[in-house]
């Protein structure tokens, strides 16, 4: 053994980066998360070429590249189209940190939507979550405005 | 379209921390600073010149440095510059002041804080000395600050 090497201490230097942004909702964003705030309700635009209700909204139908037009409710009930379960979690953007594991994260497709949002699921064990299983979106009581009005959404037992 | 609302503006956040190990030879230049301070760099044997903070390779000859040399704690503020705008980032509160720093007997120079004086008084040229923390963790902030002589 190289004996310099063992007599001599090395540093391990810790630091941390905070990286506080922020930035605008534009436009429909900004209608999505009013709506969400103050009626509870979840809002996607058509398109008037193609009929897909766009959730969350946006400016412009990426199949067909026209102006999206009418503001139409979904949900608050969907099925789920893509599901996981998350170990290894990524930055939360509204703490900056990551959130407790193990959690359920998933595609829903809200009722009366073409496309399906990414949201946090009650339901996190993977032998439970699957595909097609219904589900509904908890909201806060007092929201702020912001994608996290919606809590999670939680599974609807299916009738008897 | 006739809305007069103002913006609409999100807030978004990532924390990132990180740790890397700082090497043989940083960690005696850190331990230097934290247990003795002293500053510390080493002797390139190919152009004899003392880098600072030491380096394990002479970045110009390509060899690997040798001898150790205790440096400072005084030197020369080559240039520096006045930070007004306040961050999270920063170390201290703001105005502060960044200056590049020729120690005695170094051949490199290092960028620290300046301190214990007001920030119009800095000019370039002067001399100034490390000022160690009181609590040292084996740092680069183990030196507080430089401040005039």
């Amino acid at each position: 053994m190289n004996r310099n090497l063992q007599q001599e201490e090395l540093l391990r230097i810790a630091t941390q980066m905070n990286l506080e942004f922020r930035f605008p909702a534009g436009i429909h964003y900004e209608r999505f998360f009013r709506e969400l705030k103050e009626t509870g309700r979840i809002m996607g635009v058509r398109c008037p070429e193609c009929k897909r209700v766009l959730v969350p909204p946006r400016p412009v139908c990426g199949e067909c590249f026209v102006r999206t037009g009418e503001w139409v409710e979904v949900g608050p009930e969907g099925t789920v189209i893509a599901y996981t379960s998350i170990y290894f979690p990524f930055i939360d953007g509204s703490t900056g940190k990551p959130r407790s594991i193990p959690y359920g994260a998933g595609l829903i497709q809200l009722d009366g939507s073409f496309s399906a949002i990414n949201h946090i699921l009650e339901e996190g064990d993977p032998g439970k979550l699957h595909i097609g299983m219904r589900v509904k979106a908890v909201l806060k009581e007092e929201r702020e405005g912001n994608i996290g009005d919606i809590l999670y959404f939680k599974t609807i037992e299916p009738e008897e | 379209m006739n809305d007069t609302r103002e913006n609409m503006i999100l807030p978004g956040k990532v924390d990132l921390p990180f740790s890397y190990s700082a090497g043989k030879t940083a960690s005696r230049f850190f331990l230097g600073l934290r247990d003795h301070k002293k500053i510390l760099g080493k002797r390139c044997p190919g152009c004899q010149k003392i880098i600072v903070p030491a380096q394990l390779f002479c970045k110009e000859c390509f060899v690997e440095t040798d001898e150790w040399i205790e440096v400072g704690p005084e030197g020369i503020l080559l240039t520096f510059t006045v930070v007004y705008r306040a961050g999270k980032h920063q170390p201290i509160s703001t105005p502060l002041a960044y200056g590049i720093i020729r120690l005695d007997g170094a051949d490199t120079s290092i960028i620290h804080l300046l301190g214990e004086t007001d920030v119009s008084k800095l000019r370039a040229g002067m001399r100034v000395r490390a000022v160690f923390s009181e609590r040292r963790k084996g740092h680069i902030l183990d030196i507080q600050c430089f401040r005039p002589v």
